[in-house]
């Protein structure tokens, strides 16, 4: 038997949860899935899911990738890029593996999917914050 | 004084990250429920609320905590006790790594306690399903501090003041500071007086840079109070003398005791009704009657005279209905039963019974949020599911008065008016109303002198305002 460790990003640090499976490794597929199962977070339509290694914060995109047991996994529950058309779902129904490329090392399985191929975690950065300029020129008395 | 007109806002590429001031929808944006606003600015960080979400359940139900590190919100502000704004309190305080200091009104946290007691009672039926225990919210309610309306609180820098919001006993809106900058949360508001509730006052003498207001009902106006009145009242007395049960799915608290108000004072009118029994059937609301009696001198001039003569919360024809058990389901009543959105429990309990019925209705008082089965009843389908599967044919009738007490478009935006800010930031309310809201602003201040900015956050996205250093301010302002 082997398990994962993992937790959610905003709980508190030793509030980490075992996933045990065989073999020497999970597939993100399988994870993400478990997570979900054991979370209650339901049918997963509202929300797309990240997972991170905790020590290197990389995020794991590629459903298919397999993560080394004993490793400590980040969750991150995000709002869905399309309202309702949370990608978190394609866990809950069992669809195909989404690479997180579009192509994947085996190819065929993703076009059939036809799941989106855009990472969730390609949020992190500030490509959704805007700055405005809220100067005040009020007379100083 | 009038200051000199502002000059328009435009996109700059590099800012000191210190004169940032950041928004960011952790949930009510572009959607009603989960409210949670985390602000940021001159590295102080304040929370503004954190409620959970109506239509979902377990951890799915909550803001979008992972966004952000808890550990290093300084403040969380709860402007009132409904679940949608305080709902995961007991989790941010116990279940993350927040260390910060939590502020509420007095009857916010005397109502938050039972009113989050009954919520895991209700909501979570397994243990495993729970997102925080009994224990979580007997330590999170020692941990919070009550203040005052009025009352200036100052935490490191960051300084602020609770007012009366209308809306719910205890609402708050808050008016916060930090290094000068203002901010104006409202929470959940009304700025009409009913019954019972004074209306949403405005902070005076105060310029504020930005005002983040609710749009719950968007462009909608409502009915005037006493037509709405009247209509509500007919449509019950129609319901019972047809023979029919008339269930009104209520939330334990805030509006449910304006609607009793109301019912108990038509029936008193009305001696020919006086066989039909009204129920209400929520021990919750009984022990939070002392919390109303309490904190009577909260409310209106109207009742305060009232309860000066007898305690206008004894209600002469509604009966208390401490469980189901008790409940003789013989005929003709009005039930008032919660939860407000039929999620659960004895109001879903007894839609599923009383549908069929084409001699019953169903009154819905309240806003219902999206996905609820409330809000798909107003539908009228001509089946609705049960929690247990089955299919149910829905030939009760089902009628929609709303009595939240949420500003409408004229309420709205005659107060963002007033306020006057160069930044108006709109939570609490689905995209498609926000959006119409924000186009009717852009419209009325583009007639005006002033250039006011409307924003839509969606959750997880972030507004940054630049907000220049006092300093610089002198130095750059013409
Ligand atoms: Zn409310
Ligand atoms: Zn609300």
């Amino acid at each position: 038997m082997s398990v994962v460790y993992y937790k959610f990003k905003a709980a508190k640090d030793q509030d980490f949860d075992v996933y045990t499976f065989d073999g020497t490794g999970t597939s993100v597929f399988d994870l993400k899935r478990e997570i979900i199962r054991a979370k209650k977070l339901g049918k997963g339509t509202d929300f797309d899911l990240a997972i991170y290694n905790s020590q290197s914060n990389e995020e794991y995109k590629d459903d298919l990738f397999t993560i080394p047991r004993n490793t400590s996994i980040i969750v991150r529950r995000l709002p869905p890029s399309r309202p309702g058309k949370g990608t978190a779902q394609r866990y809950v129904s069992g669809a195909m593996p989404n690479d997180g490329k579009g192509l994947g090392q085996s190819g065929a399985g993703v076009l059939r999917s036809g799941a989106p191929n855009n990472g969730p975690g390609e949020r992190f950065g500030s490509g959704r914050s805007n700055v405005f300029d809220a100067r005040q020129q009020r007379m100083q008395q | 004084m009038a200051g000199i007109k502002r000059k328009p806002d435009h996109e700059i590429p590099i800012v000191d990250e210190n004169d940032l001031l950041k928004l960011t929808c952790l949930g009510a944006g572009n959607e009603v429920g989960r409210s949670s606003l985390l602000l940021e600015y001159k590295g102080k960080s304040i929370l503004l609320d954190a409620g959970i979400h109506p239509a979902y359940t377990g951890l799915a139900s909550l803001p979008f905590f992972d966004e952000i590190d808890p550990g290093s919100v300084d403040v969380l502000l709860v402007s009132h006790f409904h679940l949608d704004h305080a709902g995961s309190v007991p989790y941010f305080m116990e279940r993350t790594s927040f260390k910060g200091r939590v502020f509420m009104t007095h009857p916010t946290k005397a109502i938050y306690k039972w009113m989050l007691s009954d919520y895991i009672r209700v909501s979570n039926i397994g243990a495993e399903d729970q997102i925080y225990n009994e224990d979580d919210l007997t330590n999170s309610f020692h941990r919070i501090e009550a203040v005052d309306y009025h009352q200036q609180v100052e935490v490191e820098g960051i300084k602020f003041t609770s007012y009366n919001a209308g809306h719910v006993l205890g609402a708050a809106m808050f008016l916060i500071e930090i290094a000068g900058v203002k901010v104006l949360y409202t929470g959940d508001y009304s700025r009409e007086e009913d019954r019972h509730l004074m209306a949403a006052e405005k902070p005076e003498g105060v310029q504020i840079d930005v005002l983040v207001t609710e749009s719950t009902y968007g462009v909608q106006s409502h009915e005037p109070r006493l037509a709405k009145e009247l209509r509500f009242t007919s449509l019950i007395r129609d319901i019972v003398t047809r023979g029919g049960r008339c269930l009104m799915p209520v939330f334990a608290l805030g509006r449910a005791q304006e609607l009793l108000l109301i019912l108990d004072e038509y029936w008193e009118a009305h001696p020919e009704l006086d066989s039909i029994p009204i129920y209400y059937a929520s021990s919750l609301a009984k022990k939070c009657m002392a919390v109303y009696q309490t904190y009577i001198n909260m409310m209106n001039a109207r009742i305060r005279k009232q309860f000066a003569i007898s305690n206008p919360f004894i209600f002469k024809h509604i009966s208390n209905l401490k469980n189901v058990e008790q409940f003789e389901d013989s005929g003709p009543c009005v039930m008032m039963a919660s939860p407000g959105m039929l999620q659960n429990g004895l109001s879903r309990e007894l839609f599923e019974r009383w549908a069929p019925d084409k001699r019953n209705g169903l009154v819905i008082a309240g806003y219902c949020v999206e996905g609820t089965p409330a809000r798909l009843a107003m539908n009228n389908p001509p089946e609705i599911q049960a929690m247990d599967g089955r299919m149910i044919p829905l030939r009760m009738s089902v009628d929609y008065i709303s009595f939240s007490a949420h500003v409408d478009f004229t309420q709205n935006s005659q107060f963002i008016a007033e306020v006057n800010a160069p930044h108006v930031v709109l939570v609490h309310g689905e995209a498609n109303a926000m959006l119409r809201l924000k186009v009717a602003l852009q419209q009325k201040f583009a007639d005006s002198e002033e250039n006011t900015k409307v924003y839509t956050p969606r959750n997880c996205e972030t507004l940054s305002l630049h907000f220049r250093g006092e300093k610089m301010a002198k130095t750059i302002g013409s």
